[in-house]
């Protein structure tokens, strides 16, 4: 009988369970976090364009348009339509996608400052992200629920937990829910074109964050250079080598997917550019997802090849764990990142990372919920927004730190607060 | 003999359990969002649980065998892969779709060997062999996404709908729900499934041939994998070789739900199809009211223990009914 009482029991939880996290959700909505303090610009800080997309886009560079956002910088003339597909087939990616708004690319220059515009109405937007549980997906997720807050935006979120199916249907149900338009980032870059191809037809404009999908149209999107995200820690790296008059001779070790990934990619095109004329350099690849992989790859690397000229951490989790396995080695190995967790911005104060391009994840979703209001306002705006890439080093870390995690500050989360 | 004579609300609800809580999610649901019950949500829902569905149908096979399996997802990912493959270089639909089912079914058969010649137990095979499945998946794709834009392969696994209402992975749902029915509850195949997994020995003895069903019956979830990953394939207009990672483990969940016996001999395709239900009306309920992947884990996770936990209690209902 108490075990048929107990089944019972379990039961009303896990309907109680349900109903509180629907509830926790609507309350989600609603609630956000405070609005990110506002930085300084670093417009300065943007590179001179290198890379074969960088000088495609400079030659197409026009002044920016009178009237427009003086934060833009044109790197694809107002009127005209935006073009990701080339963007992406010099890398091997394939692409097929439309991007419906014509009003040209732009450099964002503007940082975390983004002004957003004052909504016609009362909108509803359905925000799908890939995930919101690590720390870019979480801070895009804060951004994003603070921004909606501050314009009066009825905010739907959902978080897939990089399932393309658990997006796609979500999007379906936002359909049937009529919100008026949708921000995404695709878990999967194919995946995502049936719930673009619904959105479409139900007339939903859509804008993704992010790395753009490659395939389905979308009215726009919001996006970084990762070639240059990759050159930019390159760079550093190859800077910190010749500064220790190390011979150009030997190998470097990344840290990178086990899969392809456009992100990924791209931001190995940008490293690699920067050693080719270094013959003697061989760039090897450890792969992996968790630190822990890339812990395990890294200390294997040091015992078997002990006078490797450095390493790189493609993205956060690789950084991580090459970042431990280096100080468990004691080796002083110079590591280079891309990616801003906090975990890596300590690295760079105490040491340990040399340095690492970041870009913000609040500035991000805010560029996007601003194009977003735009398009429902019924303007025109640029099909590509480009943010901000800023390598991160023991100079800037804190105010970088300051910027990217919304006024929170590097020695607080040093002391554990 | 006092349990059997009197039936009382607890033992209805041991025995109606799933339709049950279908029924109480069905209502609370939509009682909190009416888009729920909307024809379009709902067929929308099926379409996403029609792969979990057929993986379900062959978990169960296993599962009553006394068996398990953990290899479904990633085979259902390299199926995916190899057919982006093939038709990306140019082989025909229809001997791409051979090549990839009959791939399938040799997984499964291959899963069946290892376990009776190397006398290896079902789920460390399988342990194996997800691992196995899924590194040839990524092997074979580089870790790309393979695109399928074949419209033909689009439409009976992906977009397509019978009469522009039902879509095609939901008929291809039923109808394999009918033919797992007929061959569960109406053949020998399905009466021997139900008799090895009650007791290997004595099915032995009374002339059973266990490992030739062993091999028929890993072969049949092996298609039903493959038939998984044919839909995910068209769902998401290509082969990615993480594709189902969760695959195996839902349907083995839906399985239970539905009053499978992890310790095998017992369960019902109906039942089945009602633990996919109840999934799926979870999934779909739980994403129209917001409710994050986080959440969703946490009462899945809590479903499964539900479940496992009503089995045991059945389970013990059953040995004091006889004892009595």
């Amino acid at each position: 009988m108490k075990k048929r009482l107990s089944a019972l029991l379990m039961c009303v939880v896990m309907v109680m369970a349900m109903v509180g996290c629907g509830s926790g959700e609507e309350e989600k909505k609603t609630d956000g976090t405070e609005a990110p303090a506002v930085k300084e610009t670093k417009a300065a800080e943007t590179k001179a364009p290198e890379t074969k997309a960088e000088e495609t886009k400079a030659a197409e560079t026009k002044a920016a348009s009178a009237g427009k956002n003086p934060n833009f910088e044109y790197v694809v003339e107002a009127g005209t339509a935006s073009d990701v597909n080339d963007y992406y087939a010099q890398y091997d990616i394939e692409c097929d996608i439309t991007i419906r708004q014509q009003g040209g690319s732009v450099n964002w220059l503007g940082g975390g400052d983004v002004p957003l515009p004052e909504p016609k109405e009362k909108y509803t937007i359905g925000f799908a992200a890939y995930t919101t549980v690590d720390e870019v997906g979480a801070m895009y997720l804060e951004g994003m629920q603070a921004a909606a807050k501050e314009i009066g935006i009825e905010l739907l979120v959902n978080d897939a937990n990089w399932d393309q199916n658990v997006q796609n249907q979500a999007i379906e149900q936002w359909i049937l829910q009529g919100v008026d338009g949708v921000i995404l980032s695709p878990c999967d870059f194919y995946g995502i074109k049936d719930a673009l191809d619904a959105l479409e037809e139900a007339n939903i404009p859509v804008v993704s964050y992010d790395a753009p999908p490659n395939a389905g149209n979308v009215d726009a999107v919001v996006m970084y250079d990762a070639v240059e995200q990759g050159r930019l820690a390159g760079e550093a790296l190859l800077k910190a080598l010749q500064d220790s008059n190390t011979e150009m001779k030997g190998n470097i070790y990344y840290g990178t997917l086990p899969f392809k990934h456009p992100n990924a990619q791209t931001r190995e095109y940008g490293f690699f550019s920067v050693f080719e004329e270094y013959p003697d350099v061989k760039i090897e690849a450890i792969t992996g997802e968790a630190p822990e992989e890339f812990y395990s790859g890294m200390e294997g690397k040091i015992q078997a090849d002990p006078d490797m000229l450095g390493a790189w951490g493609l993205f956060s989790s690789a950084t991580y764990g090459m970042m431990q396995a280096i100080a468990a080695s004691d080796s002083g190995i110079l590591l280079s990142s891309v990616d801003n967790d906090r975990v890596i911005l300590e690295g760079i104060y105490n040491g340990s990372v040399l340095g690492s391009t970041g870009y913000s994840a609040i500035e991000g979703s805010r560029l996007a919920l601003m194009q977003m209001v735009n398009i429902l306002n019924g303007e025109e705006v640029p099909g590509i927004i480009y943010q901000t890439n800023t390598f991160v080093t023991k100079d800037n870390v804190e105010t970088m730190f300051e910027e990217y995690y919304g006024g929170a500050t590097l020695a607080d989360f040093i002391a554990g607060n | 003999m006092k349990s059997t004579k009197r039936p009382n609300f607890v033992q209805f609800f041991i025995k109606y359990r799933t339709i049950l809580i279908l029924i109480v999610l069905v209502v609370v649901f939509t009682c909190l969002n009416p888009i729920f019950l909307n024809s379009k949500n709902v067929l929308n829902m099926l379409k996403r649980m029609s792969y979990v569905a057929l993986t379900a149908y062959g978990i169960t096979f296993i599962m009553t065998m006394g068996e398990l399996d953990l290899s479904g997802g990633s085979m259902a990912a390299l199926v995916g892969v190899v057919l982006g493959t093939l038709l990306n270089r140019k082989v025909g639909l229809a001997p791409a779709l051979l090549i990839v089912m009959a791939m399938a079914v040799a997984g499964g058969v291959f899963n069946a060997l290892v376990s009776i010649y190397g006398r290896i137990n079902s789920f460390l095979v399988t342990l194996a062999t997800m691992n196995i499945f899924r590194g040839i998946a990524m092997i074979i794709s580089n870790g790309r996404t393979i695109p399928i834009k074949n419209s033909t392969f689009a439409f009976i696994f992906g977009n397509g709908s019978l009469l522009g209402i039902v879509p095609m992975p939901v008929v291809i749902m039923v109808v394999f729900f009918l033919i797992s029915f007929f061959l569960y509850h109406k053949t020998k195949l399905g009466f021997y499934t139900k008799c090895i997994g009650g007791n290997v020995e004595a099915a032995k003895v009374a002339g059973v041939n266990v490992n030739k069903y062993k091999i028929v019956v890993n072969a049949l979830a092996g298609f039903a994998y493959g038939l998984a990953g044919l839909i995910l394939a068209g769902l998401m207009n290509g082969g990615m070789s993480d594709l189902g990672e969760t695959l195996s483990m839902d349907a083995i969940a839906a399985s239970v739900l539905g009053g499978t016996a992890i310790a095998g001999g017992i369960g019902s395709m109906w039942g089945t199809i009602g633990g996919v239900l109840i999934m799926g009306s979870l999934n779909g309920g739980m994403s129209l009211l917001g409710a994050q992947s986080h959440h969703q884990m946490l009462v899945k996770g809590l479903v499964i223990i539900f479940a496992v936990y009503l089995d045991n209690v059945l389970k013990d209902r059953t040995v004091v009914t006889k004892d009595h």
